[in-house]
């Protein structure tokens, strides 16, 4: 799990170098969070597939709106 | 052959002076038309700037890292079939640059470390800091408040400081303030809305979207931008510029995407012909819009071709956004973000997703009546992807 939040911190940077760690609540709307548009999130979405190697469809967005779900959900995604 | 001046340009009506960060030609060069000669700091961007002319350059009268107005001569080149121009030599910038400034002051006072959300750091700032592993509390040591621009950094780097004379707040109010008091103060604007009712758009990208790979999927707001160009290309009056009393349709639809810093503040470069490119190719556009304006890196075309503007607000949570037009456009189209609703269809209720569309327009160009045309033809356009999406 360490290294799911780990690779997903260093994604998330890349699209928001501004972004600190600590200041973001892990149960609450990540875009709103980081202040993410729609191409942000598209971007971040995009390179979290490339990097774990998983398929996120469009319906799975609102599965994954805090952090503690997006995750959860990495975890499950990779374990299958 | 004869002389001209090519002189600082305007990247945007919001742009009073750039500096001259890099210089990609030298006295002899030949350069032809479109060649990217100059790279230009600007308090918002880093922006690579075009040649308009094919000739040879003959001179450059501006220094690298000075400061100059708007319209400034900054280099001459010698161009074919040109009158000569009387050349204006800059030798002493007309703006000082931060490095002047610096040598009037004596010592470095090195201040408390202070929150550095009271800076705006430009983009090229950014570049050298992590070039040369800056830190930014070395930068908190130069200004309190205001822009740090490459020079300061540059400054910095060798030893030397800065004392800022605009504060951050100052700065970025001035620039805002200027463009928006210029539009209200000249354009009378007119407002109207319309509650967009976006089923079909949403279930055609839906559809859409499940045959594509996560990077080219298509969004929302490329989808709006589409839909826009087309229904411009009915109601033509509300693309283009208000010049001398006259309103000039533009015969391109280039339309300027409000897009936000995060840094702060806002620029709005250009998606250009929308109406005659594919979503996909919209979408690859407008990535890469974005991305080089995030890393200060538009050209100048991007910045002076639009010919309207589209501020969507949605991705930020806002129902409805009622622009200010940028001049010299003539109107600006706002939408909010994508709610749903629930609506009577026959005897059911069902949810439905909607979006508030707002259009403010320059009144002397154009009326109510046209505008709700325009709104209608959007909303028809949203019911029938067909007709616009590939």
């Amino acid at each position: 799990m360490d290294e799911i939040k780990k690779t997903t911190f260093n994604i998330l940077k890349q699209i928001a170098p501004e972004a600190d760690e600590a200041q973001i609540e892990l149960d609450e709307n990540l875009r709103e969070e980081v202040d993410l548009d729609s191409m942000d999130y598209l971007n971040f979405i995009t390179k979290l597939g490339e990097q774990f190697k998983i398929e996120i469809p469009e319906a799975d967005y609102q599965k994954i709106e805090t952090l503690d779900e997006l995750f959860t959900y990495i975890k499950t995604k990779i374990a299958v | 052959m004869g002389d001209i001046n090519f002189t600082m340009p305007t990247l945007g009506a919001d742009m009073d002076f750039g500096i001259v960060a890099k210089w990609y030609i030298k006295p002899g060069d030949k350069v032809e038309k479109g060649q990217m000669v100059a790279e230009i700091e600007t308090s918002k961007s880093d922006i690579e700037i075009e040649s308009f002319y094919t000739g040879e350059v003959k001179e450059l009268l501006v220094e690298e890292g000075v400061k100059v107005a708007v319209g400034t001569p900054i280099a001459v080149f010698d161009v074919a079939g040109v009158e000569h121009e009387e050349k204006v030599k800059v030798t002493k910038p007309v703006l000082e640059t931060t490095a002047e400034k610096e040598k009037a002051v004596p010592a470095l006072k090195v201040k408390e470390p202070v929150d550095h959300s009271a800076l705006v750091i430009t983009p090229r700032a950014k570049r050298l800091m992590a070039q040369n592993q800056v830190d930014i509390k070395q930068v908190q040591s130069l200004k309190q408040e205001g822009i740090i621009s490459g020079e300061d950094i540059s400054s910095l780097l060798q030893g030397e400081i800065a004392t800022p004379k605009v504060t951050k707040a100052e700065e970025r109010q001035q620039v805002i303030a200027k463009l928006m008091q210029k539009s209200k103060q000249t354009i009378p604007h007119f407002y109207l809305e319309k509650e967009m009712e976006l089923a079909q758009m949403m279930e055609w990208l839906e559809g859409a979207n499940k045959d594509r790979s996560m990077q080219d999927r298509y969004l929302p707001a490329i989808a709006f931008i589409k839909v826009l160009a087309m229904a411009l290309v009915k109601y033509p009056r509300f693309n283009g510029i208000y010049k001398d009393g006259h309103f000039i349709a533009s015969e391109k639809i280039n339309i300027g995407l409000i897009i936000s810093l995060r840094e702060g503040g806002l620029i709005a470069p250009a998606l250009e012909e929308v109406d005659k490119k594919t979503l996909g190719q919209l979408m690859t556009e407008f990535r890469d819009l974005v991305t080089r304006a995030r890393e200060g890196k538009l050209k100048r075309t991007e910045m002076e071709s639009s010919t309207i503007c589209l501020t969507n607000l949605g991705d930020q949570g806002a129902d409805k956004v009622y622009g200010v037009i940028y001049p010299p456009q003539v109107a600006i189209v706002g939408t909010g973000q994508i709610t749903k609703k629930v609506i009577k269809q026959g005897d059911n209720f069902i949810e439905t997703p909607t979006c508030n569309w707002t259009l403010s327009v320059d009144h002397r160009v154009t009326d109510g009546h046209e505008g709700s045309m325009l709104l209608n033809k959007i909303q028809k356009l949203l019911d029938n992807p067909t007709k616009w999406a590939e």
